[in-house]
């Protein structure tokens, strides 16, 4: 124990997301369980029955559903003691069930909390249906992004000790805990997730407030992009798992020909019809995006080999420059924004790009300039601005020290191409990216960096205990937890 | 020879053994494993008879240790001393660790901030850019960040004001060196308060320009980096050339200065024989030519410097090609004659008559040195075999030997460029009559070929130098200015 200076007792960190919520005991190399950050939320007024019927007719629905009946038995009974409350549904399973009527809504935007009730059900989800633990015995570690708010902190740790009645309870900042999952105690910490991209510096381990960057362009708002260009380059919408019975085989780039099953229409909500494609997308993502390692360069990128992809209803393609285009969003957002109805978010404000110059052409996109109302950051422009508005002897401690954490890092080709734009855009300094190869680090930074700070022998005098909660107030989250 | 075949030799009978032979025998049979139907003797040979694997139980028996008891963990809850309270929390531990305070609680370590009462604020921290409410948020702000001022100004939000992280160390280092002078009870001398001053001290000025400097190299472009770095290496070529000018320069200095060397030599050589002469021939008016009896003595002997002179001339007569000198009347054949015996005087002649010798051109003015003007020495100096390299560079080697060997090799690499300028002066490549003037004369020529070869290759590799440079600048000039309107 002196060795290492650990010293577990039990935690429990809890690490809730842009889209994945992580859950685990502290000193552990990676999360128990990880949950989508969303709740299906269904009115209690009678699609019951409907959803019944669905699962009568489909045996594959029944099956996809049956581990929740379990689950479901206390939210039965408090529903009849409540009728008005809707019916919630967290959970991988759950949440992709076939279920008409079901609305799926996010707890957070822009990682900062919004809707306290789904929030709550989130964590009681975790830590009682999926950890299955009580929390009363645990103490309570959790993750928070950097730039939340001090009323923010204030109902979480209400929430901890009120509701879950934590012995102890402490909260710390992502980046920080990235950069500490990464071994450093300077960094600049880029975390390119499902829902947010950030740029943070993090100064021994202290988040700093005046540098730090968020902006919404990140995995989903790639999703998007590429939802909008198959409808646009194709015609098509994406068919999702949930609406395809049986594929026929067809050829490259032909119409589909599969058995779908027979909904009556209007039966799912376009959140649910939206999250599904969404995971169709990220099947794409994974097995077929790729950033160009270099300066993007169409004539170039043209020659590598395509790569193929089946959509769950037989539907393939040969994808050639696509691959490569679509991402380029994240780099050089002003040029490559397909999808112009989706707000694009910067530190919280909403930025209008509606109104902006045509998305890519196809020939000559890099030349395009961008409009100078619209500014949008790609990732090296953000670590730039973040580290340029530090002290002048700071930056080159966050230059060769810059961490990319989040599963949208892990577009093949993501660190080489950060890489080469850093280099040209601080010229002359040494730049050093660290970018784990293992992709599990990758995408649970934060979560492993609680997992290591609560079970540091030195760290257990940094609790927020029940006592000192009682005695100073909510207030004293802003004191101790800076 | 087998067992049987002794047992014959030495007469034992056989069947007093046999019964112990039956022994052996049935002893090693069961041993050997019988040979299975089908199989050949030669490959059983080879898959049978194996020697038996030795096997060897594991010997190590396990001692209980009864002596050591083991360790219990225990689930136990613990307090920290470096907590404010006393919450509880539950680990693993040894049962036999003592619970008395937790470990990790020493690292606890927190620094002593500064403290003043109001009136010392009043007298001494008084300042413009802060006021008192300020200062404390700072201190406050230093001890819950621990001195680190770049979090502190990250930080500081005085109801909406914020200061630089330069501001802020100036203001905590100003007030801690205030304090520091206003409490020390000594003199102001004292070196104590001095170490301890120099600790704080902070020029705020001096660290804003540091990062103005530190700001400006930062902000250069890349072209600009690389413009400085071109420069550099630039700088370090101009450096290097210049060595290496330097060191071309010095060698062609060496080679005019041997040439140059080489003709004072001979002039003033050939100066000395000449007052030598007049003074030879001032005395020959009264004193008749001695018979040449020392023409055959080895000049190599002659001690003198002047005994390049007569090298290899063992007195023959001098070849009728050989150019005479432009003087009137007297023709080299004489001349050389009259040094020749003058010479033959000087090898009897003591070292104190070769003093009056040498200051002989002081009363020169005789009319018989009329026809003996400068330019004729000099003329005759560029002619004069007799004053070369050939003799004086070597010894004379012993025995006989053949003059032509005594011609200075040509290197082979510069033979066939020295054989082009000879052929171009209507010179055969070697002298057919081998007189030791003309072998004389052939090596200085040769010398002076390869001396001018050497010159002509620098004067080349200097003019392309030139030539490249001019193109170079040219180039540059060209990139600065405006690219000139296509002719074509």
């Amino acid at each position: 124990m002196v060795t290492y200076c650990g010293d577990e007792v039990a935690s429990l960190v809890l690490d809730v997301g842009g889209s994945w919520t992580r859950v685990g005991y502290s000193g552990d190399d990676a999360p128990k369980c990880v949950v989508p950050t969303y709740v299906g939320c269904l009115d209690s007024t009678g699609d019951e029955t409907n959803a019944k019927t669905i699962r009568d007719q489909d045996q594959d629905v029944d099956m996809t559903d049956a581990t929740k009946q379990s689950e479901e038995v206390p939210e039965d009974s408090s529903a009849a003691a409540k009728p008005s409350k809707p019916k919630r549904y967290i959970g991988d399973t759950e949440i992709s069930a076939v279920r008409p009527g079901m609305t799926l809504k996010s707890p957070l935007q822009d990682k900062i909390v919004q809707d306290w009730d789904l929030f709550e059900d989130v964590w009681s989800y975790c830590l009682h249906n999926r950890l299955r633990v009580n929390p009363k015995e645990n103490p309570l570690f959790i993750t928070e992004a950097s730039w939340n708010v001090p009323a923010a902190r204030e109902k979480l740790i209400e929430l901890a000790f009120e509701k879950f009645e934590s012995p102890a309870f402490y909260i710390c900042k992502d980046a920080v805990l990235a950069a500490f999952a990464a071994g450093k105690s300077n960094a600049l910490v880029l975390d390119c997730g499902g829902s947010t991209t950030s740029a943070v510096p993090v100064y021994d381990g202290y988040a700093l407030k005046k540098g730090q960057l968020y902006q919404n362009i990140a995995g989903d708002f790639v999703s998007d992009q590429i939802l909008a260009q198959i409808r646009r380059d194709y015609n098509l919408e994406v068919r999702s798992r949930y609406q395809v019975l049986k594929k026929n085989p067809v050829d490259v780039g032909q119409p589909a020909n599969a058995v779908l099953r027979d909904f009556p229409s209007g039966k799912f909500t376009p959140s649910y019809h939206h999250y599904m494609q969404m995971q169709v997308i990220q099947e794409y993502k994974e097995s077929v995006c790729q950033i160009s390692e270099s300066t993007y360069n169409e004539n170039y990128l043209a020659a590598r080999p395509q790569k193929p992809f089946e959509f769950p209803d037989g539907f393939n393609l040969q994808v050639g420059i696509e691959r490569f285009r679509v991402p380029e969003v994240l780099f050089q957002p002003n040029q490559f924004i397909t999808d112009k109805s989706k707000p694009v978010r910067q530190n919280g404000q909403v930025m209008d790009v509606s109104g902006m110059t045509p998305g890519p052409a196809v020939e000559g996109a890099t030349t395009q300039t961008p409009s100078t109302s619209f500014n949008m950051w790609g990732v090296p422009q953000m670590i730039h601005n973040s580290i340029n508005s530090c002290d002048i002897d700071l930056r080159p401690h966050l230059l060769t020290n810059v961490v990319l954490t989040g599963g949208s890092t892990l577009f093949p080709g993501f660190a080489d191409r950060v890489n080469f734009e850093l280099q040209s855009l601080a010229a002359g300094q040494r730049i050093k990216i660290h970018a784990p190869g293992n992709s599990i680090e990758r995408k649970y930074g934060t979560w492993i960096g609680g997992s290591i700070l609560s079970s540091l022998g030195s760290f257990h005098q940094l609790w927020i205990s029940r006592q000192e909660y009682q005695e100073s107030g909510a207030a004293i989250v802003n004191k101790k937890c800076q | 020879m087998s067992h049987s075949d002794a047992l014959d030799i030495l007469g034992v009978e056989r069947s007093a053994v046999s019964p112990a032979t039956k022994r052996v025998k049935v002893a090693a049979a069961p041993q050997r494993e019988k040979k299975p139907e089908g199989v050949s003797r030669e490959l059983y040979s080879l898959i049978g008879g194996a020697p038996s694997v030795v096997i060897s139980k594991p010997a190590f028996k396990a001692k209980p240790k009864l002596a050591t008891q083991t360790t219990h963990w225990v689930w136990r809850g613990f307090t920290s001393s470096a907590r404010p309270d006393d919450l509880v929390l539950y680990h693993w531990t040894k049962a036999t660790d003592d619970p008395s305070d937790y470990f990790f609680a020493s690292f606890n370590q927190s620094i002593d901030m500064v403290t003043y009462t109001d009136a010392e604020y009043d007298l001494y921290l008084k300042d413009d850019h802060w006021t008192k409410a300020e200062t404390d948020y700072l201190l406050e702000l230093c001890r819950a960040y621990d001195l680190r001022f770049v979090v502190i100004a990250d930080r500081f939000n005085f109801d909406g004001h914020t200061h630089s992280v330069d501001d802020i160390k100036e203001r905590y280092y100003a007030i801690q060196q205030r304090l520091l002078r206003a409490r020390h009870q000594g003199g102001m001398d004292d070196p104590d308060l001095r170490r301890q001053l120099v600790l704080y001290e902070f020029n705020k000025d001096r660290e804003v320009e540091r990062k103005s400097y530190l700001e400006a190299m930062y902000g250069r472009t890349l072209a600009q980096i690389q413009e400085e770095e071109a420069l550099f290496v630039e700088a370090r070529r101009l450096e290097q050339n210049e060595k290496r000018l330097m060191q071309e320069r010095q060698t062609i200095l060496r080679l005019l200065n041997a040439h140059e060397t080489n003709l004072a030599i001979r002039y003033a050589a050939l100066k000395a024989r000449r007052s030598q002469v007049t003074a030879l021939q001032l005395n020959t008016r009264s004193v008749p030519p001695s018979p040449d009896t020392n023409l055959s003595s080895p000049a190599g002997l002659v001690p003198s410097r002047d005994d390049g002179l007569f090298v290899g001339s063992e007195g023959s007569t001098p070849d009728p090609e050989y150019p005479c000198t432009p003087s009137g009347g007297a023709t080299y054949k004489s001349r050389k004659r009259k040094l020749l015996k003058k010479n033959g005087r000087l090898l009897s002649v003591e070292p104190g008559t070769s003093r009056t010798v040498g200051g002989s051109p002081s009363r020169a003015s005789t009319p018989g040195l009329k026809d003996l003007a400068d330019q004729d020495l000099a003329a005759e100096m560029a002619y004069s075999p007799l004053i070369t390299h050939l003799g004086t560079k070597d010894r004379q080697p012993p025995g006989a030997y053949i003059r032509s060997t005594r011609i200075t090799p040509v290197k082979l690499s510069m033979s066939q460029k020295v054989l082009e300028s000879l052929d171009e002066l209507n010179v055969a490549p070697r002298p057919t009559m081998v007189t030791g003037p003309i072998c004389a004369e052939f090596d200085h020529l040769q010398t002076s070929i390869l001396t001018l070869l050497e010159l002509k290759k620098h004067t080349d590799k200097l003019e392309h130098e030139v030539k490249v440079a001019t193109a170079r600048k040219a180039g540059l000039l060209g990139k600065d200015a405006p690219p000139p309107p296509a002719t074509t």
